[in-house]
């Protein structure tokens, strides 16, 4: 133990030999370990805060439906017949942290168009208490709770039937009975996503008004709408459908996991790039020390001695990079926690838009505990791969000297 | 005189290069590496942005849309204007275009319903504009003389069970604001693009659209909109100058999908930001080798002022060394990026993974899997810049850091 | 215990296929307390020998023994543990460790030896003694002039109390004052100690004090003298 204890003391030591280098080369190995923390719990941040915004607006966490209402296939295809009703739903804790909904696929004609929307009916105090939909209201006023037969569209839809607050449209459908229903709604509101698609074909009213519209009687539902944005799990019904909102909109799933792995083959390059020029520098350093590691020999220190040296001197500079890097890479992270970022400085201004709705660009950083241990873990293995190279170059001229 | 000192000099940068041959390989190898990553990945992502712009501009969009001034406010349908009065504009930079009348309508069989966009084209002219008739999988595509057929996309006809030959009932509402239906055979069906394009878009003639609308044909091409291609978005100051004097409104596709829009620029947005990273990288763990040489050459330098070299000799044989190391660092990365990128340009490169394997649509565009990376003359010229910039910054730092130490030495 | 070269050629061939004897034929016995130097012009092949004598080099022919034990055939691992079991280094300039203290670098073979603690920190501080640095242990080699410098490297050398010193023009790089003092340091630690030096030099001031000198010429021994000193 003491000759290992003068093994590490001699190699601490040799990190003092040029201080400035040893500075330098720690100071990129730290910053580029703290960069790589920031930017992946920036990509987790961002794909998290985009998310519940997103989400938080109208496609919810995850839905309960019938367990035949999705097509399994295609979840973009709903059998509208398909409904369910409350006292099919076992836990009433997931009736509080949920809103009911129902959706039936209408034509609303203005003063000279006909349009086919999908037309949701909702509970509109819960609604506003659960999700973010009465935020896009920026004409009008979002739905009366005691109200009767109002309904609030897309901006864009109500462009292209040409009519605004105050008029009237027709609904026409199918019932769930089959027969054909229509009905007169009066616009109380306009919503803006930003002039995404969702403007185009989405309209919504009060969940009563719907019912009446489908002849579906009450508590008789298509959807229930959970908002519980930090829930992982998702509950486990017998006689129901739970779908995730991955599930639901697997392009938008996809498109953040995208991101995510991107993130990871950025990091990858830092630290690739970052080792290139450590092995440049540890070799120098290195083959400075040749004369010293021959009259270390010629003491008596053998080949295994030096090389260990060599390496417990790597692993301490990098353990001291490491260190400060995660540090770094924390402090960074919060401070981008109390000063957001503005994700439009990527897109030159421009609102972004995802799936029909445009999200707020602010974004406020998270540290994620697995990245702590996940970038200092890849950077050793770079550390280990990088002084590879060095170490035989150095020990084999070292022999061939002697 | 002058110019055999400059030559001397510049052959002993080259011998103090090929002195340390080894150490100045690894320099020149890690800049070209670090430049090489960096510039395939915007590569990779000028690749897919093209990929993403050429699937946006093919659902029927174009790079720009000239708008009759109510369809563009609200897609009125009800005053078209006349193509004829605006032919003469069509030329150079437009490659082609498709004056076009758009109706909302949709169908409603037992199987269920669906909304669709009900385009009414000069067959002779859309097919110059989208090559959907080379993409007819059973039946035909429409020509100029006929009334009456429609064509449609295979993901519709896959939805309702439809032939070549079997009749669909479209309900619209006509001119008056009247709900009308017209059976209207199947010519054709089409496989092209995404599978939200080939369920929403579908084909008739302008005879057929003009006498299901206004009940009657005008014997003349109307327009609702008309897109148009060009050889991009870089054309958009020509064209809007083009029509300034007319009345029709101007949109590019950016401005019609506004999702993917963002996408392009987000991607733009990162490049950069991965850009000024890498290359902060890459000077700071490249200038320490650097310095390191020009320290260890301290005592040679000495020895060569005392023999009557000045500091000016010393910084001419750096710069030498520089452009040399420029030379053979950016031709190597050069090289390499045009093989790399040239094959790959060619075979593509499959992201399946980063999707799970799954084709996806977005804002109704199909995302590329298979991303074919484009190389051009920006990026080449963008590497040399970059290898310049990072060899230049970190040589002249060590010879200003070494010639500094010389002077106190002295 | 005795060192013993017998007969013994280190050959050396050039690119061009052109054969060098660094040593030819030499065949050199080290008693105990033996205070010998091997003196000639540079390239006479002193330092070779001394190569051959510390096992840093294997001969072409011939054999190296130490107290009848063959070391030729040692590996080189088995040579390194060889050195610093029974042998000590003086190094023409100094070659100490710029970042360990003059007794951090006396204490090095001694941590390789396994020595215990109490047992290193006692060298030292005899070593230290017996070449007259007791207060300078803690200053760096950047903090020591030439002389003690090279004071420190033979007290490196004889801490572990090894049986042979080598010692590579040890006064080459001192002016002539101190290299006085540190030859008259070899003189006493041979005579009080019974150390056993073997010098490559060609400064005649130790030349002077040695007892034993061995001449050396083109790789082989040309003359050997004895001196009653």
């Amino acid at each position: 133990m003491n000759g290992f204890l003068y093994l590490v003391k001699f190699s601490y030591r040799n990190l003092f030999r040029v201080p400035k280098r040893t500075l330098i080369m720690i100071l990129s190995l730290s910053l580029g370990c703290g960069f790589i923390i920031w930017d992946l719990n920036f990509a987790n941040s961002g794909s998290r805060e985009i998310m519940k915004d997103f989400l938080s607006q109208y496609a919810g966490q995850y839905q309960i439906t019938h367990l035949d209402y999705y097509n399994p296939k295609n979840k973009k295809e709903f059998n509208f017949y398909k409904t369910f009703s409350d006292d099919e739903l076992v836990d009433k804790e997931l009736i509080k942290l949920s809103t009911p909904r129902v959706n039936a696929p209408v034509f609303l004609s203005g003063s000279r168009k006909t349009l086919g929307v999908l037309l949701t009916g909702l509970m509109v105090e819960k609604e506003k208490r659960l999700s973010t939909l009465y935020k896009a209201i920026t004409v009008g006023k979002f739905l009366d709770p005691n109200g009767n037969k109002e309904i609030i569209l897309g901006k864009k839809l109500s462009q292209r039937l040409n009519v605004n607050i105050g008029d009237e449209v027709a609904a026409i459908g199918q019932a769930i009975d089959g027969s054909i229903a229509n009905d007169l709604f009066k616009i109380v509101g306009l919503l803006d996503f930003g002039g995404g698609d969702l403007e185009e074909s989405l309209a919504f009213t009060q969940l009563k008004s719907a019912q009446e519209f489908l002849s579906l009687p009450p508590m008789i539902y298509h959807q229930r709408v959970s908002f519980d944005m930090d829930s992982e799990a998702l509950p486990i019904l017998t006689k129901l459908g739970v779908s995730s909102w991955d599930e639901l909109l697997p392009e938008i799933g996809i498109s953040i996991k995208f991101i995510d792995r991107f993130t990871w083959i950025v990091s990858f390059i830092i630290v690739m790039v970052v080792s290139l020029g450590l092995s440049n520098t540890l070799m120098i350093t290195f083959f400075e020390r040749e004369h010293e590691f021959t009259s270390l020999n010629i003491i008596g220190a053998k080949t295994n001695w030096i090389t260990a040296s060599l390496m417990i001197e790597v692993f301490l500079m990098g353990t001291i990079a490491l260190i400060l890097g995660t540090s770094i890479g924390y402090a960074a992270t919060s401070f981008f926690n109390s000063h957001p970022i503005n994700l439009e400085i990527f897109t030159g201004g421009k609102p972004i838009i995802m799936g029909g709705i445009t999200i707020a660009p602010h974004i406020r950083l998270y540290a994620v505990p697995k990245y702590f241990w996940q970038v200092p873990l890849m950077i050793y293995f770079f550390l280990t791969l990088t002084m590879i190279y060095p170490l035989i170059r150095v020990i084999s001229r070292s022999k061939n000297a002697i | 005189m002058q110019n055999n000192e400059n030559s001397y000099l510049f052959k002993f940068a080259w011998k103090s290069i090929r002195r340390n041959s080894g150490r100045s390989f690894f320099i020149g190898f890690s800049v070209s590496l670090a430049v090489l990553i960096a510039v395939w990945v915007v590569a990779f992502f000028d690749g897919l942005n093209f990929q993403i712009e050429e699937a946006v501009i093919n659902t029927n969009t174009g790079y720009y849309q000239l708008q009759e001034p109510n369809f563009s406010k609200s897609t009125e349908s009800s005053t078209p204007l006349e193509f004829s009065k605006y032919s003469k504009l069509f030329n150079a930079p437009i490659v082609s275009y498709s004056p076009e009348l758009v109706l909302d309508g949709n169908i409603s069989t037992p199987e269920g319903s669906t909304g669709l966009v009900v385009i009414g084209i000069h067959p002779p002219l859309h097919t110059k504009f989208l090559p959907i008739q080379s993409k007819i999988e059973s039946g035909e595509f429409l020509t100029a003389e006929e009334d009456g057929p429609i064509v449609i996309g295979a993901e519709l006809a896959s939805l309702f069970d439809f032939k070549v030959g079997d009749q669909i009932v479209l309900n619209f509402q006509d001119v008056n604001g009247e709900l009308r239906s017209e059976l209207l055979p199947i010519k054709g069906i089409y496989h092209f693009n995404s599978k939200s394009f080939e369920k929403h878009f579908v084909y008739i003639g302008q005879k057929t659209w003009q006498r299901i609308f206004f009940k009657k044909e005008m014997e003349k091409i109307l327009f609702n909109r008309i897109p148009i291609m060009t050889r991009g978005l870089g054309d958009e100051s020509v064209i809007r100058n083009r029509f300034k004097d007319s009345d029709v409104q101007i949109k590019t596709w950016k401005n019609l999908n506004p999702e993917m829009a963002v996408v392009l620029e987000f991607h733009d947005g990162m490049i950069r930001f991965f850009f000024v990273i890498i290359g902060i990288t890459i000077t700071m763990t490249i200038l320490t080798p650097i310095q390191m040489m020009w320290q260890e050459r301290l005592k040679e330098l000495k020895m060569l002022n005392i023999l009557g070299a000045s500091n000016r000799k010393f910084w001419k044989i750096g710069i030498f060394e520089v452009i040399q190391m420029i030379i053979v660092s950016g031709l190597f990365s050069c090289f390499l990026l045009i093989i790399i990128i040239g094959i790959q340009s060619y075979t593509g490169v499959d992201f399946g993974f980063l999707n799970e394997g799954v084709s996806i649509e977005r804002a109704g565009i199909q995302l590329p899997t298979i991303i074919f990376p484009q190389l051009t003359i920006q990026q080449l010229l963008i590497t040399f810049a970059f290898v310049v910039f990072v060899l230049t910054v970190s040589y002249v730092w060590s010879m200003y850091r070494t010639l500094k130490k010389l002077e106190v030495e002295l | 215990m005795q060192f013993e070269l017998s007969n013994v050629d280190k050959v050396y061939t050039s690119s061009e296929e052109i054969k060098v004897f660094g040593a030819k034929g030499v065949s050199i016995k080290i008693a105990e307390a033996d205070f010998l130097a091997l003196v000639g012009p540079s390239g006479s092949g002193k330092t070779t020998i001394l190569n051959l004598i510390a096992g840093l080099i294997i001969p072409t022919s011939g054999q190296l023994k130490h107290g009848g034990k063959e070391i030729t055939s040692m590996s080189l691992e088995e040579r390194t543990q060889h050195r610093l079991d029974y042998m000590g280094f003086v190094f023409q300039d100094y070659q100490l460790l710029p970042i360990l203290t003059a007794e951090e670098n006396i204490e090095f073979p001694l941590q390789l030896k396994g020595f215990s603690k109490k047992e290193i920190k006692e060298r030292i501080n005899w070593s230290l003694k017996q070449v007259g640095l007791e207060n300078l242990g803690k200053r760096f080699p950047n903090q020591l002039s030439g002389g003690q410098q090279q004071r420190v490297s033979i007290a490196r050398a004889i801490a572990g109390r090894p049986q042979l010193i080598l010692a590579d023009e040890p006064t080459a790089n001192l002016d002539s004052k101190t290299a006085q003092e540190i030859i008259e340091l070899f003189l006493k630690l041979n005579k009080e100690f019974k150390l056993t030096f073997v010098f490559s030099t060609h400064d005649q001031r130790l030349i002077d004090q040695v007892r034993t000198v061995l001449y050396v010429q083109d790789g082989q021994i040309s003359e050997s003298r004895v001196h009653n000193v």
